[in-house]
C-alpha cells in the first residue's frame, strides 16, 4: 500500500498534515505551546493533548486506547521540557476508513482496527514536523502481519489484514530505536523478530541488504524529502540573494 | 556572511556533523546555540527543528532557520502584541492565539511615573520588544529602549490595520537592507506615490495605517500575496504596477 502526503492543509493550525495510505486517511492539526487549563497544567513539562476522532459516529474505547499509545509514542520524541506549563493539542481525525467489519461481519464495536494506527502516528509526526515544536527525535511508524503460512507481509492491503493470523505495529526513530510495538493475534517468538527485521526495512531502509536500494524508499527517507522540499520552497526567496 | 552554495538541511534527531560547523580563530571561544539546535553530552549538537543550519563565523553562532506559523519569542525581537487585561502594576499582552500571557509593566514606557501611567484598554495594539524570556516565567515586554530611554517607535499603535504574515516574511521585512538582503521591493515601488505608516512584529503580524482604509488594505494584501506566492523582484513590481492603478494613483 502506497502513501501519499500532503502538508500544511489547514491554513490556521501551527502544523498539519494529511497522510492517506489505501482506504485510510487521516488529518493531522498541531497547535502549540498553548495556554494550558489550570487542572491539566504541568510545573515541568509541556501537557500533550492527543484526539483521535473516528471517521464516524462518537470517539470511544478504541479512540481513547489508540490516544494513549500515541500519547505515549509523542512524548518520547517531543522536548517537552523546553515548554513547562504549556499545551501541545494534537486533534487526528480519521477522514476515510477501510469498511471492514461489513465485510468479516464482526460488530464494528468489537474490532481494535489497530491497522489504523500507523497512518495515525504517521500524520502527528509529519504535522510536527511541520509545527515549531523542538523534538529531539523522529520516528516513522508500520504495519507488518504474519499470514497463516508464517509469510511476512509488510504493507498489507486490507484483504490480506483480514486473513492474517497476527498483527504488528511497529515504530522506529531515526537512530533506529523501537518506540513502540502493539500486536494482535497469535504468533511465536521466531516469526515476531522477523517481523521486528522487516519492521526496521520499511522504516529505516534496508540495512541488511544494500544491493537494492531502489526498490522502495524507506519512510524515514520520504518523511525527510517531504519536510525538506517543504523548507526549500519557503526559502525560495533566498536563491537570488547573496546574505 | 560569506555567501555559500551549500545550505545544509538538518533534521531532528540526527548529528549535525562535525564539518558543517564554524571552526573559531580562538579555540577558547564556545560556540553558540541558538534556535533549533541542542547540545547532547559529551560533543554532539543536533537539530530540534527541520530546517537549514545558518552559520555566522565571527560570532561563533550556528542556528536553524525554517518558517514556522507559530512565534517562538527571544529577547530583542520586535513584536506587536494585543492587550487582554490590566492589573495593579502591569498589562497582560497576547502575541499569538491561545498562547500563554506576556507581561508589560506600567512604567515600561517613554516618560511615565506612577501618576502618568499609559491608559490602554482590551484590544489596544501594542509595538513593543522583547525584554526577558525564560521558559519558567512570564515573558516580559517593554515600551522604550533601555540603554536611552526613548520610545524608539514603540507604543501603542492607534488606527491602522493588522494583517497576518507568516513569521519568515516578517523578519525579512525587518532587515536592515529588506530589498538587497530579504528580497522586498514593493515597498520601496510604494511608498514613491503613497503615504503609509508601517509596524512588523516578528511574531507574524504586520501593522499598516495608510491614508484610506482602501490603501490600507490594498499594501496589506499585497504584502500576504508576496508572503504566499514567494513572489521574486520582477512580480513585486508588476503587483505593486497593478495595485498602483487599481487605486488610480498609478
Amino acid at each position: 500500500m502506497a502513501h501519499s502526503v500532503e502538508l500544511d492543509v489547514l491554513p490556521d493550525a501551527d502544523g498539519s498534515c494529511r497522510f492517506s495510505m489505501g482506504a485510510i486517511s487521516v488529518l493531522a492539526s498541531i497547535n502549540g505551546p498553548l495556554e494550558v487549563q489550570r487542572r491539566d497544567e504541568l510545573p515541568e513539562e509541556a501537557t500533550i493533548d492527543v484526539a483521535v476522532r473516528p471517521s464516524a459516529g462518537l470517539a470511544g474505547i478504541r479512540e481513547r486506547f489508540f490516544e494513549g499509545l500515541i500519547h505515549k509514542t509523542l512524548k518520547q520524541v517531543i522536548k517537552t521540557k523546553q515548554f513547562p506549563r504549556t499545551l501541545i493539542q494534537i486533534t487526528l481525525q480519521i477522514t476515510a476508513s477501510p469498511d471492514i467489519d461489513a465485510i468479516a461481519g464482526r460488530p464494528h464495536q468489537a474490532a481494535s482496527l489497530l491497522y489504523l494506527l500507523p497512518s495515525l502516528l504517521n500524520a502527528a509526526m509529519l504535522a510536527l514536523l511541520c509545527s515549531s515544536i523542538a523534538l529531539s527525535n523522529t520516528f516513522a511508524s508500520t504495519v507488518i502481519i504474519l499470514m497463516p503460512n508464517g509469510e511476512i507481509i509488510s504493507a498489507p492491503s486490507i484483504q490480506q489484514i483480514q486473513t492474517a493470523k497476527s498483527i504488528h505495529v511497529l515504530a522506529y526513530t531515526l537512530p533506529g530505536d523501537l518506540i513502540l510495538v502493539e500486536s494482535e493475534g497469535s504468533f511465536d517468538i521466531h516469526s515476531w523478530e522477523g517481523c521486528l527485521i522487516t519492521g526496521k526495512d520499511q522504516c529505516l531502509g534496508n540495512l541488511s541488504d544494500n544491493s537494492n536500494p531502489a526498490s522502495a524508499k524507506a519512510l524515514h527517507t520520504q518523511f525527510r524529502e517531504l519536510i525538506e522540499a517543504r523548507t526549500m520552497h519557503s526559502e525560495s526567496w533566498r536563491q537570488n540573494i547573496d546574505v | 556572511m560569506a555567501s555559500s552554495t551549500a545550505k545544509p538541511f538538518v533534521f531532528p534527531g540526527l548529528p549535525i556533523s562535525q564539518s558543517l560547523l564554524p571552526i573559531p580563530a580562538d579555540p577558547k571561544r564556545s560556540l553558540k546555540l541558538g534556535a533549533g539546535v541542542q547540545h547532547v553530552p559529551p560533543s554532539t549538537i543536533t537539530a530540534t527543528s527541520p530546517g537549514i543550519l545558518r552559520i555566522d563565523d565571527k560570532k561563533n553562532v550556528v542556528w536553524v532557520e525554517n518558517n514556522h506559523r507559530r512565534y517562538v519569542s527571544y529577547p530583542g525581537d520586535l513584536v506587536i502584541a494585543t492587550v487582554l487585561r490590566s492589573a495593579a502594576e502591569q498589562f497582560f499582552l497576547q502575541i499569538c492565539p491561545h498562547s500563554p500571557t506576556v507581561l508589560l509593566n506600567h512604567l515600561s514606557f517613554e516618560n511615565v511615573s506612577r501618576k502618568t501611567r499609559p491608559q490602554l484598554n482590551t484590544g489596544a495594539t501594542v509595538y513593543a520588544r522583547v525584554l526577558s524570556v525564560d521558559k519558567h516565567l512570564e515573558t516580559e515586554l517593554v515600551c522604550f529602549n533601555p540603554s536611552t530611554g526613548k520610545a524608539d517607535g514603540l507604543g501603542e499603535l492607534k488606527g491602522g490595520m493588522l494583517f497576518d504574515i507568516s513569521p519568515g516574511m516578517s523578519r525579512r521585512l525587518l532587515l536592515q537592507k529588506s530589498k538587497e538582503q530579504g528580497g522586498i521591493a514593493i515597498l520601496d515601488i510604494l511608498a514613491e506615490k503613497l503615504n503609509f505608516e508601517l509596524a512588523v512584529g516578528l511574531n507574524g503580524r504586520l501593522w499598516i495605517d495608510g491614508s484610506t482604509v482602501r490603501e490600507t488594505m490594498a499594501i496589506g494584501k499585497a504584502i500576504q500575496e508576496i508572503d504566499q506566492g514567494a513572489l521574486d523582484i520582477e512580480k513585486q513590481r508588476k503587483l505593486a504596477g497593478r495595485l498602483l492603478r487599481e487605486i488610480g494613483k498609478g
